[in-house]
């Protein structure tokens, strides 16, 4: 039965940031706290975060993609199939400059549940921690792929209309898919 | 037997909500994150400064043709990417929408021209312009006049690598 006072209590919850970017870092912590995060970790490179793993128990991460020397599809990769990862199964949100569609679905194929586009807004994050939340997704094993299940498609940056409409039709040339088709990806449809 | 494999992993985020209906969004909790933003956005400026600094630096090799231009142009891609990141989040939109186009011609070149440093040079000196000015949001007229500028370069620079 659906319950009027539903509400989210963000502070029990562990939270491990990790970027390269100090002050992107240090932006992500405050509008963490603001919105009732209390224990956020914070890593500025991938090793780094792998080990903080080991002692906090991190309930979602949120992670840069263009770092060196690993990146956040390697840090990703990492905790999904690397035998001694600590957590597997870890709500993961990919924080990232670039938009283009191809990167999100990138992204998505690494095993990410989230994609949230810079510039970042407390909003923006709210929305993706809740979709976290509301939506826990089972986690499938192929061959190729172990993460959430990539049937729901709508993890994709907010953007404009226009650049999802060139996106989508960039994107149909080179798949042979219709433009509605590739819309319908975008737009969570699919 | 199916080659894939559901596995349902444990709800740890299950201690994150209270009640059985959709969470609502928080307006009060919001309205304080973002107040929270622009505190902070006034340290955005030094950190800025730091990063355009290292950009112009960068600039400054590059048009020494000195160094092999590898190294170089990695780092103007991962600055630009940084400012397109941050500029934004801390309210600077205009200066995202600026190091993103720096980013996007970065990304469109495997070598710098000549034609394509002045590109770069104007994108540079268009970001310590917002800086200077401290342009904040989308720039209004000043901001959009400024964009259609460096668009107009690189369609110009782009005619002429294809002739």
């Amino acid at each position: 039965m659906s319950d009027a006072n539903s509400r989210y209590v963000l502070e029990n919850i562990n939270v491990l940031v990790l970027d390269d970017n100090r002050h992107m870092r240090l932006l992500v912590e405050s509008i963490l706290h603001a919105l009732g995060v209390k224990h956020v970790c914070q890593a500025g490179d991938a090793a780094q975060a792998f080990k903080e793993m080991l002692h906090f128990n991190a309930d979602i991460i949120i992670v840069d993609w263009h770092m060196e020397p690993l990146d956040g599809l390697d840090f990703v990769r990492l905790v999904r199939t690397a035998k001694d990862s600590p957590n597997p199964y870890v709500p993961i949100i990919m924080l990232s400059g670039y938009t283009e569609y191809r990167r999100v679905t990138e992204a998505r194929d690494a095993g990410v549940n989230e994609f949230l586009a810079k510039p970042i807004s407390a909003k923006a994050l709210y929305q993706r921690f809740a979709a976290i939340i509301e939506n826990p997704r089972p986690f499938i094993r192929t061959k190729n792929y172990f993460g959430p299940d990539r049937r729901r498609q709508n993890i994709g940056p907010p953007r404009g209309l226009h650049e999802r409409r060139k996106d989508a039709n960039e994107e149909s040339r080179a798949t042979g898919l219709s433009e509605d088709d590739i819309k319908n990806l975008i737009g969570g449809k699919g | 037997m199916s080659d894939s494999q559901i596995i349902k992993p444990p709800n740890g985020l299950r201690k994150a909500k209270i009640g059985t209906g959709k969470g609502k969004l928080d307006l009060g909790l919001l309205q304080h994150a973002e107040k929270v933003v622009k505190q902070i956005q006034s340290e955005y400026t030094e950190w800025a400064d730091e990063d355009l600094g290292a950009l112009e630096a960068s600039l400054a090799d590059l048009q020494s043709g000195k160094d092999d231009q590898g190294p170089i142009v990695k780092d103007l891609y991962r600055i630009s990417l940084d400012l397109k990141g941050s500029g934004g989040s801390f309210g600077f939109l205009m200066m995202s929408e600026v190091a993103g186009s720096l980013n996007d011609f970065l990304s469109s070149r495997p070598d710098l021209t000549r034609l394509d440093i002045d590109v770069v040079a104007s994108h540079v000196s268009a970001l310590r312009a917002i800086y200077v000015e401290s342009i904040r949001d989308d720039g209004g007229n000043t901001g959009r006049a400024l964009l259609v500028g460096l668009m107009k370069l690189i369609e110009k620079v782009n005619a002429a690598a294809r002739k």
